[in-house]
C-alpha cells in the first residue's frame, strides 16, 4: 500500500455506490463490505451535523464532504494531508459541477463513465495529478469530442 | 441502435423503475449483456461491457468478462477502446489471468502507434492510468522501459501520466528503479508546474521506503522550496524533508528559516501549515524557539470553532508529545475540552494525548472525567475508555498513583458497566495491584469480598473478555490471602460455592474451586474445618457434575480431600494439615515474562537434538474425526489393547501425548468429555524414557530487580494518601529472574523484520547515474531466473517452518518426562501412597496460580517451567504448565494413577467414584 489514496468513493445517502475507484488491490468481497461500512460511517456522522471532514477508519484516515446527496470519500494513509485530500476532493466536485452544469446525482449515474475520465484527470495512482480546473475541463472537452 | 435489447439509459431506466423486481430485471439483463458480449460487432461488445460496468458498481460479478474486455481494448476505435480500458480499471486485479494479453495493446497505445491523429496522447493516456491500476510485476517489467521512455515526451500531459505510473512499476519490480532515477530526478526540475509536481509525488513515496536513498535531492527540494509558489507541492515538498531531514541535521537547519517563514506568513493554506508544523516537528525537536512557535499555532487551531482544525491541531500535538512532552502538557485545558467534544475522532485523538499530561495531581480529575463519558459511550467507545484508564494508570509504573485503595475502587466501577468488555485487562490489574502492593491487600481483600458476593457480576455480562472475568481475580484474592478475611472466611465460601457461579466460564469456576480448598485449609488450621466442610460439601454438587472437564476434575478432587480429611485428621501418624499447609505456604511472586529466555543453557544441554527416535511424519489420514488414532468401540475398556505390543514406548508416549492434547484442547473449548476416553487406559501405559536433569543451577532464584540503577527501584514511593487507612504505598516492582540472567540485546527479532521488508527500500541507488548512462535498452533480468528465486526462498522457508514444528513437539516430549520424573520424585520415601496425591496435584494448583500473570508460579513449578520454555521466543506459558501438571499426574507408576480414572468415572454420573478411586489406590501405594 504504498499509494496516498487507497480508495475514493462516491457514496449517496442511501449506501449506494456511485463512482469507486481503488486504488490498491483489493477483492470484490471486501470492496462491498468496505461501501456499507464507510456508508455507515459518514452516514451516522452526517446525522450528528456540524463534526469535522475526517474518522478513522481500520488504521488510515477517511477524508470525506457531502454534496447534496452524495458523499465523496476518499482513504488515505494515517501520516497523509488530510487538508489537501479534502481540497482535492473539492476540486473533483467543482469540475464536475461545471461539466454537467449544475451537477446532481442522476448525472452521475447517467454518465458514470465521464464521471471516471473526469476522475482521471485528477487523480493517478493514488496520487493528486493536477488541481488546475480550467486544464482539466479542457481536456475532458476534447476527449468527448474524440468520442462523437 | 436498435440492435442492443437495451441501451445504458434503458437499463438505468428499468432499474429505477423496477424496483421490486429488481434481482429478476437485473438477471435477465446480466442475460442479455452475456448475449451482446459475445457479439462480432465491437460496438455490441463495447456497449454490453458498457452496461456490466454500471451493474459491477451496484455489486454484481463482472469478472467472467475479462476476457473480452481484453479483446476490446485492442481495437482502434477510441470509443470502444476507453470503455475497456475503465472496463480494465475497475474490474482487474492481481490474480486476473488474463492481464498478461494486455501487455501488447497497452504498449501499443502508450506508445501511440495506432493513431497518429489528435487523440493519440488521450488513447497513451488512458493506457497509462489502466496501467496504473493494473499494474502486475509482468506487466511492470515488461513495461518498465516504455513508460520511462515517455518521461522525454514533448507533452506534459503525457509526461506527468508517465512519471506518476512509475511508482506502483517500482513497487512491483524495484530493479526499474535505478537505471532510471536519473530521468526521474531531471524531472523535479521540469518547467511544467504539474509535472514537477508529480515527480515530487513519486520521490515522496520512494522516500517513505528508504530515506536514506533520496539526500542527494535536498538541493533540488531545497529550490522548489525557497521559489515555488504551488502549494500543493510545497506540501510534498516539506514531507520529502520530513523524511529526509532527519537523517541530516545540517539540513534541518537549514530548514528552519523556510518553515518558519511559511508558518508565520497569515494567509497561508492550513494543509501548508499544517505540515510545515509536522516537519518541524519531526526535524527540529530540540531546537525550542521553533517548537514553542509550533505550539502557539497548534494552539490556535485546536482552539479554533472549526472542527477540522481542532482535529488537526490534536492530531500535530500527539507528534510534538512524542518529542516534548512537557510542552503538551501546557495545554492541558484545552485538550481537556476536547474529550467532551461530539465528534468521536476528536475525542479519540484527544484521548490519545493523556498519557502526556497525567500527573499525580490531576490523575483522578481525569480518570472521573472519562468515567463519566463510559456512561454514555456505545460498546465500542467504552471498550477505549476502559483500556485508557487502566493505560493511564498503569503508566510509569503506576507512579501517577498516590493512592491504590482509590484505583481498585476505579477497577471496581469498571467492573459495574454494564455490558462492559475488557474484563481481562481489569482482571490482570487487580490481580497485579493485590499482589504487588503488599499494604492493599487487606483493603483489597475487603473489596473483593463484595465482588465475590455481588449477584450482578455472577449472572450478567457473561461473554467472552466480559466483567465476569473480575471475578477470577477476585476469587484468587480472596483465597490466596485468606488470611486477611478477618473472620468472614465463611462468607467468602458461601459466596464462591453459590449455585450461580455454575454459569460462569469454566476457567473462572475452576479458580472458584481452587480457592475453596485453599480456604478450607485456611480455616481448619484454625480449628474450623468442621464449619466449612458443611458449608463445601452442602454446596459442592452444583461442580461435581459440572459438564467442564476441568471444573468437575477439581471438584471431585476436593471431594477426595475432604474424605481423607476426615479420615486422617485424628491419626497422629500423619500430619495431613501441615502437608496441606504446604500447597498455600509458599509465597507467589511476580516472575518476569522474560525470565525463561534469560536463564543460560547448562552445559551439554542440547533442546535442538532428539531425545529419542524422530517419528515419522504424522499422516493426517491416521486419524479418525475425533483425532483420534483408532476407533474407540474396537477396544475393551478394561485397558487391554492389543496395538500397545506393536509399538516402540517412543510410539506410545507420543501418541499418549497426542490424546492429552486433544483432551486439553476439548476442555478448553467446553467440550464434553469423550464417550469412554478412546479406549484408552492409563494403565497400559509402559515406563517413559526419563531424562536426567541437573537441578544446582536452580534451587535458589535470586530477587534481581530488573534495573538496580534506576532511581525509582531504590526509593520507595512518597507515602501520600487520602482518607485511607492502609498505611503504606510500598509497590513491589520487581520481576523474579532466574539464577544466571544476563542482559542481552534482544536483536533477533530485528532481522526477521528486515526480511519481510519491502524490497524497494533495499534498492541501491548510489550508482544510479552509471547505470542510467550504461543502458540504452532496459536491463531486465530474465523472467525464469526472477521466478526460480522466488520459489526457492518460498520453498526454503517452508522447511524451517517444517523445522520449527519439529522442535516443538520434541519440546513437547520432553516436559513430558520432566513431568514423569517430578511424580516419581514424589512418591520416591514417602510412606504413605496419598502423598503423591497432593504433591503431584501441585503442579497443578500452581500451574493455575501462575495463569493469571502469565509469569508468575511457584519457584519449584518454575523450575521446571523454565527449561521447558528454553529457546522458545516468547513464553506462552500457561498452556505448558499445564500441561505439564496433566502429564506428571498420569505418567506417575504409582499414587496418583487413581486420578485420571477419577476423572473418566465422573462424567458418566457416578459422584461416588472418586471416593472410592483414590482409597483403593492408597491402599495399593502402601
Amino acid at each position: 500500500k504504498g499509494t496516498m489514496i487507497h480508495f475514493l468513493l462516491v457514496i449517496n445517502k442511501t449506501g449506494f455506490l456511485r463512482c469507486g475507484r481503488w486504488f490498491v488491490p483489493i477483492t470484490d468481497q471486501e470492496k462491498r463490505d468496505i461501501v456499507v461500512e464507510l456508508h455507515r460511517i459518514v452516514f451516522t456522522r452526517d446525522i450528528v451535523g456540524n463534526l469535522s471532514n475526517f474518522a478513522e477508519y481500520r488504521n488510515e484516515t477517511l477524508v470525506y464532504k457531502r454534496f447534496a446527496s452524495l458523499f465523496f470519500c476518499a482513504c488515505i494513509e494515517k501520516q497523509d494531508n488530510i487538508f489537501s485530500t479534502l481540497e482535492s476532493l473539492q476540486v473533483l466536485v467543482d469540475v464536475l459541477d461545471t461539466y454537467f452544469n449544475g451537477v446532481c446525482e442522476l448525472d452521475l449515474i447517467v454518465n458514470f463513465f465521464r464521471v471516471y475520465m473526469i476522475l482521471d484527470e485528477i487523480f493517478l495512482a493514488g496520487e493528486i495529478m493536477e488541481t488546475d480546473k480550467k486544464k482539466i475541463l479542457q481536456r475532458v472537452l476534447e476527449t468527448d469530442k474524440l468520442v462523437e | 441502435m436498435s440492435m442492443f435489447k437495451k441501451s445504458l439509459t434503458d437499463l438505468i431506466r428499468g432499474l429505477r423503475s423496477a424496483s421490486e423486481s429488481e434481482s429478476a430485471y437485473i438477471s435477465g439483463a446480466m442475460k442479455e449483456i452475456k448475449d451482446e458480449i459475445k457479439s462480432k460487432d465491437f460496438d455490441v461488445k463495447s456497449m454490453a461491457i458498457k452496461k456490466l460496468i454500471y451493474l459491477h458498481m451496484l455489486g454484481y460479478d463482472m469478472s467472467w468478462a475479462d476476457f473480452n474486455i481484453v479483446e476490446v481494448m485492442s481495437q482502434s476505435k477510441f470509443t470502444n477502446k476507453r470503455i475497456a480500458y475503465l472496463a480494465a480499471n475497475q474490474s482487474f486485479t492481481q490474480e486476473t489471468d488474463v492481464i498478461t494479453l494486455t501487455t501488447n495493446a497497452i504498449r501499443k497505445d502508450i506508445l501511440g502507434t495506432n493513431t497518429r491523429g489528435k487523440g493519440a496522447i488521450y488513447e497513451a493516456g488512458n493506457a497509462i492510468n489502466c496501467l496504473a491500476n493494473i499494474c502486475t510485476l509482468e506487466l511492470s517489467r515488461d513495461l518498465a522501459g516504455t513508460v520511462v521512455s515517455l518521461l522525454t515526451s514533448t507533452r506534459p500531459y503525457i509526461r506527468k501520466r508517465a512519471i506518476l505510473c512509475l511508482f506502483p512499476i517500482y513497487e512491483k519490480y524495484p530493479p526499474a528503479l535505478p537505471p532510471s532515477f536519473s530521468k526521474l530526478r531531471e524531472k523535479l526540475s521540469d518547467p511544467d508546474p504539474s509535472v514537477a509536481s508529480a515527480a515530487v509525488n513519486v520521490v515522496l513515496e520512494l522516500a517513505r521506503t528508504n530515506p536514506k536513498n533520496y539526500l542527494t535531492l535536498a538541493p533540488t527540494l531545497f529550490n522548489i522550496l525557497t521559489n515555488s509558489t504551488n502549494n500543493w507541492m510545497l506540501i510534498k515538498v516539506v514531507k520529502i524533508f520530513g523524511l529526509i531531514a532527519p537523517l541530516e541535521p545540517r539540513l534541518a537547519a537549514r530548514l528552519v528559516d523556510p518553515l518558519c517563514g511559511f508558518i508565520n506568513t497569515h494567509n497561508n493554506a492550513m494543509s501548508l501549515l499544517y505540515e510545515c508544523i509536522k516537519t518541524c516537528i519531526a526535524c527540529l525537536p530540540n531546537n525550542r524557539s521553533v517548537i514553542r512557535l509550533c505550539l502557539t499555532k497548534l494552539r490556535t487551531f485546536i482552539d479554533h470553532p472549526d472542527c477540522n482544525l481542532k482535529y488537526l491541531g490534536l492530531l500535530a500535538m500527539a507528534e510534538v508529545m512524542k518529542v516534548q512532552p512537557k510542552g503538551v502538557a501546557e495545554h492541558r485545558d484545552l485538550i481537556l475540552n476536547c474529550l467532551d467534544d461530539e465528534d468521536i475522532s476528536i475525542r479519540l485523538r484527544a484521548l490519545e494525548l493523556l498519557s502526556g499530561m497525567v500527573s499525580k495531581h490531576n490523575l483522578a480529575f481525569i480518570i472521573g472525567k472519562l468515567k463519566d463519558h463510559i456512561a454514555i459511550a456505545d460498546s465500542s467507545y467504552q471498550a477505549i475508555l476502559i483500556e485508557k484508564i487502566v493505560k493511564l494508570c498503569s503508566l510509569e509504573k503506576y507512579s501517577y498513583i498516590s493512592d491504590f485503595g482509590w484505583y481498585i475502587n476505579t477497577l471496581i466501577d469498571l467492573t459495574k458497566i454494564p455490558g462492559a468488555k475488557n474484563g481481562c485487562l481489569v482482571r490482570h490489574q487487580l490481580l497485579e495491584i493485590s499482589i504487588r502492593v503488599k499494604s492493599i491487600r487487606p483493603f483489597s481483600v475487603n473489596q473483593m469480598m463484595y465482588l465475590i458476593a455481588d449477584p450482578n457480576l455472577r449472572s450478567e455480562n457473561i461473554q467472552e473478555d466480559g466483567m465476569c472475568e473480575a471475578l477470577y481475580a477476585a476469587a484468587w484474592i480472596v483465597g490466596e490471602y485468606s488470611n486477611l478475611l478477618e473472620g468472614m472466611e465463611l462468607k467468602a465460601l458461601e459466596s464462591l460455592l453459590n449455585e450461580d457461579v455454575v454459569s460462569l466460564p469454566s476457567h473462572i469456576q475452576a479458580t472458584y474451586l481452587q480457592n475453596v480448598l485453599k480456604l478450607f485449609i485456611h480455616l481448619a488450621e484454625n480449628d474450623r474445618a468442621d464449619e466449612a466442610i458443611t458449608v463445601i460439601e452442602e454446596n459442592l454438587s452444583n461442580f461435581t457434575s459440572s459438564i467442564h472437564l476441568e471444573v468437575q476434575e477439581r471438584a471431585c478432587f476436593l471431594v477426595v480431600i475432604l474424605e481423607i480429611y476426615k479420615e486422617e485428621i485424628d491419626n497422629p501418624d500423619t500430619n495431613l494439615l501441615a502437608e496441606l499447609k504446604e500447597i498455600v505456604s509458599e509465597e507467589i511472586k511476580a516472575v518476569s515474562p522474560n525470565a525463561p529466555k534469560k536463564v543460560r543453557l547448562p552445559e551439554g544441554l542440547d533442546i535442538d537434538s532428539w531425545i529419542n527416535e524422530p517419528m515419522p511424519e504424522d499422516d493426517p489420514d491416521m486419524y479418525n474425526e475425533n483425532g483420534f488414532e483408532w476407533e474407540p468401540q474396537e477396544y475393551p475398556t478394561n485397558g487391554d489393547y492389543p496395538d500397545n505390543q506393536n509399538l516402540s514406548p517412543m510410539e506410545i508416549h507420543e501418541r499418549n501425548r497426542k490424546i492429552e492434547e486433544i483432551k486439553k484442547a476439548r476442555s478448553l473449548g467446553n467440550d464434553y468429555i469423550l464417550g469412554n476416553g478412546g479406549g484408552f487406559n492409563s494403565e497400559d501405559i509402559p515406563t517413559i524414557p526419563l531424562e536426567q536433569i541437573m537441578e544446582t543451577n536452580f534451587d535458589s532464584p535470586p530477587n534481581m530487580n530488573r534495573n538496580p540503577n534506576n532511581p525509582r527501584n531504590q526509593r520507595g514511593m512518597p507515602r501520600r494518601m487520602i482518607n485511607r487507612p492502609t498505611a503504606e504505598l510500598e509497590i513491589d516492582l520487581s520481576d523474579e529472574m532466574p539464577d544466571g540472567w544476563e542482559d542481552m540485546n534482544s536483536s533477533g527479532e530485528e532481522s526477521e523484520e528486515d526480511v519481510v521488508k519491502n524490497s524497494l527500500a533495499n534498492v541501491d541507488l548510489s550508482n544510479a547515474d552509471a547505470d542510467a548512462l550504461s543502458t540504452s535498452a532496459y536491463p531486465i533480468p530474465l523472467r525464469t531466473t526472477t521466478q526460480q528465486t522466488r520459489s526457492n526462498r518460498g520453498g526454503q522457508r517452508g522447511t524451517r517452518g517444517g523445522q520449527r514444528g519439529n522442535r516443538g513437539g520434541q519440546r513437547g516430549n520432553r516436559g513430558g518426562q520432566r513431568g514423569n520424573r517430578g511424580g516419581q520424585r514424589g512418591n520416591r520415601g514417602q510412606p504413605r501412597g496419598n502423598r503423591g496425591a497432593p504433591r503431584g496435584n501441585r503442579g497443578q494448583l500452581r500451574g493455575n496460580l501462575g495463569q493469571p500473570r502469565g509469569n508468575r508460579g511457584a519457584p519449584r513449578g518454575n523450575r521446571g517451567q523454565l527449561r521447558g520454555n528454553l529457546g522458545q521466543p516468547r513464553g506462552n506459558r500457561g498452556a505448558p504448565r499445564g500441561n505439564r501438571g496433566a502429564r506428571g499426574n498420569r505418567g506417575q507408576p504409582r499414587g496418583n494413577r487413581g486420578q485420571p480414572r477419577g476423572h473418566r468415572g465422573a462424567p458418566r454420573g457416578n459422584r461416588g467414584q472418586p471416593r472410592g478411586q483414590p482409597r483403593g489406590n492408597r491402599g495399593r501405594g502402601n
